[in-house]
């Protein structure tokens, strides 16, 4: 106790002795201190908030989980028949095996229609021939000159009259022609081919998204055949066509040949 | 952190109190250090609602929007789903279409190539049996062999001595146009045996396909149809070359018409003046 008294007592003095400064000291500790945060688990306030959240929280679950999983229900089952009955990828591939396997057929065909068919024996048959088969655009100018050197030119005004020159001219034209169409369509046949074989290309690559558009220019490819064929098939009308002129000119030319006989003769009969 | 920095400016201003000996000079640091400390402490806040107010409110946004929002998104993609699956791709009609292409493939693919396999065969002499045979054989390794059967059938070009120079050119030109068609038509019914079989190869897949591996199998036989149709045009190309040279030879006969009449006219003249 005396050791106690002894320790406390200076100790009271010099507290009493600068009472002043520990006010100051114990003002400021007062004004300046920070403040207790409460906790939130054992607040009472923060239990109310617990369970407000706790019904968020389930509300959540209930009403937003549960309308997603709805959601993904749907979304699941789409899925499921976009990949078993739409978009089968089994099938896909098949499908495009199959345009694989085409792809060598095509090539068959392509090289059935490069081999060489060349029959003429005489050089001047064998001159046209060659351009006629030669499947180049560049060598239709060389038609004209060898189609003359075969089938010889128009006759002269001396050797025939007017109206057979203008049919023979015009035979002539037709047919030559109908020559130079045939280097254009075979020409253009072979761009065909190769075009359809980029498009087989096209097919192998493609999605069953992207299919669809290589099946609309595939579609625009058959419709520009379609005229290439129907130019074709207009040549061919063309030469039939003045094949048949020709026959009827035959009869005109034979009835008018007749009346003149049959005027010659009268006349004949008339100065004997 | 921010305590130890409390804790270290709370000594050193106890220290200056307890150094200082004027009492005003006390006071006045005893107002600079709670000013300070007031300007720099954060004050703790108060809250502007009540809690239960806000979760009120969340939980009505809840019920209320999201959940409407995700029932009409949730009826939207049903009824898409639904639409798909019974108005656009209904199994059945599917299903019915594959068996359709099954149905047809029995009823014609048999039927049609019997028919186009007839044997149409005429020819009763040998040469031209033999030139029949080889023109109708499919087989472009024979093509080789049609000259010579032609040569044996229709004759070869006359010789020089036979015939003039232009006649002679004339049947050249003739016989082998006539040539390069039949040939080509080898070629090109060995190529139609082709695109039958692809033909019969995509309805065969068509039969087994579905709508998403449909347009891959449309898409080639789009781009078979151009190859045919270039075939098609190649067999118009050989027709107008034929059709062409007939109507040349034609010419041929007229121009040489005229010239023979001329030279008649000559000989006829020549001759009346002779008498």
């Amino acid at each position: 106790m005396q050791i106690v008294n002894k320790t406390l007592k200076p100790a009271g003095t010099w507290m009493w002795g600068n009472k002043f400064r520990l006010f100051m000291v114990a003002l400021a500790l007062i004004a300046t201190a920070p403040r207790a945060v409460q906790a939130q688990i054992v607040d009472p306030c923060c239990a109310l908030l617990s369970a407000g959240l706790t019904t968020i929280n389930t509300t959540i679950k209930n009403v937003v989980g549960g309308g997603l999983n709805k959601i993904l229900g749907v979304d699941q089952q789409i899925q499921q028949f976009e990949q078993s009955v739409i978009f089968p990828i089994q099938q896909i591939q098949q499908a495009i095996g199959l345009v694989t396997k085409l792809q060598f057929n095509a090539g068959q065909i392509k090289s059935l229609l490069q081999i060489n068919v060349a029959s003429a024996t005489l050089p001047s048959s064998q001159q046209l021939e060659r351009v006629l088969l030669s499947r180049d655009p560049n060598q239709i100018a060389q038609a004209s000159t060898n189609f003359a050197a075969l089938y010889g030119p128009v006759p002269s005004p001396t050797d025939a009259s007017p109206q057979v020159r203008n049919i023979i001219d015009m035979n002539d034209a037709t047919a030559q022609a109908a020559m130079k169409r045939s280097i254009e369509i075979d020409a253009l046949a072979d761009q065909e081919i190769q075009a359809a074989d980029q498009i087989d290309q096209g097919i192998q690559a493609a999605a069953a998204g992207s299919v669809p558009i290589i099946e609309a220019q595939a579609a625009t490819w058959v419709l520009r055949s379609q005229a290439y064929t129907q130019a074709a098939i207009a040549d061919l009308m063309r030469v039939r066509g003045v094949a048949l002129a020709n026959s009827s000119a035959d009869i005109k030319s034979g009835a008018t040949n007749t009346t003149k006989l049959r005027q010659a003769l009268q006349n004949l009969l008339q100065h004997n | 952190m921010p305590l130890l920095l409390y804790f270290i400016l709370f000594s050193m201003f106890s220290w200056l109190i307890f150094s200082l000996r004027s009492r005003k000079a006390m006071a006045l640091l005893l107002i600079g250090a709670v000013t300070i400390a007031s300007l720099v402490v954060p004050q703790p806040a108060q809250a502007q609602g009540g809690i239960i107010t806000i979760i009120q409110q969340v939980l009505t946004l809840i019920n209320g929007f999201i959940n409407q929002a995700l029932t009409a998104i949730n009826t939207a993609r049903s009824t898409l789903n639904n639409f798909r699956q019974v108005t656009i791709f209904p199994q059945q009609l599917i299903q019915q279409a594959k068996s359709r292409i099954l149905g047809m493939v029995g009823q014609f693919r048999q039927v049609m190539a019997g028919i186009l396999n007839l044997n149409i065969r005429s020819a009763s002499l040998p040469t031209p049996q033999t030139l029949e045979s080889l023109l109708r054989g499919h087989q472009v390794s024979g093509i080789g062999n049609i000259t010579p059967a032609f040569n044996g059938t229709f004759g070869s070009v006359p010789t020089a001595t036979d015939a003039n120079p232009t006649d002679r050119a004339m049947s050249d030109m003739d016989d082998a146009l006539a040539q390069d068609s039949l040939k080509l038509t080898v070629a090109t019914d060995s190529a139609t045996d082709v695109e039958l079989r692809a033909a019969d190869s995509l309805e065969d897949a068509a039969g087994q396909s579905a709508p998403g591996s449909a347009p891959f199998l449309t898409a080639a036989a789009l781009s078979a149809t151009v190859r045919s149709q270039a075939l098609a045009q190649k067999m118009y190309a050989a027709e107008l070359r034929e059709e062409a040279a007939h109507l040349a030879h034609h010419t041929e006969i007229q121009k040489h018409g005229a010239t023979s009449t001329t030279n008649l006219r000559q000989a006829l003249h020549d001759l009346l003046e002779h008498r």
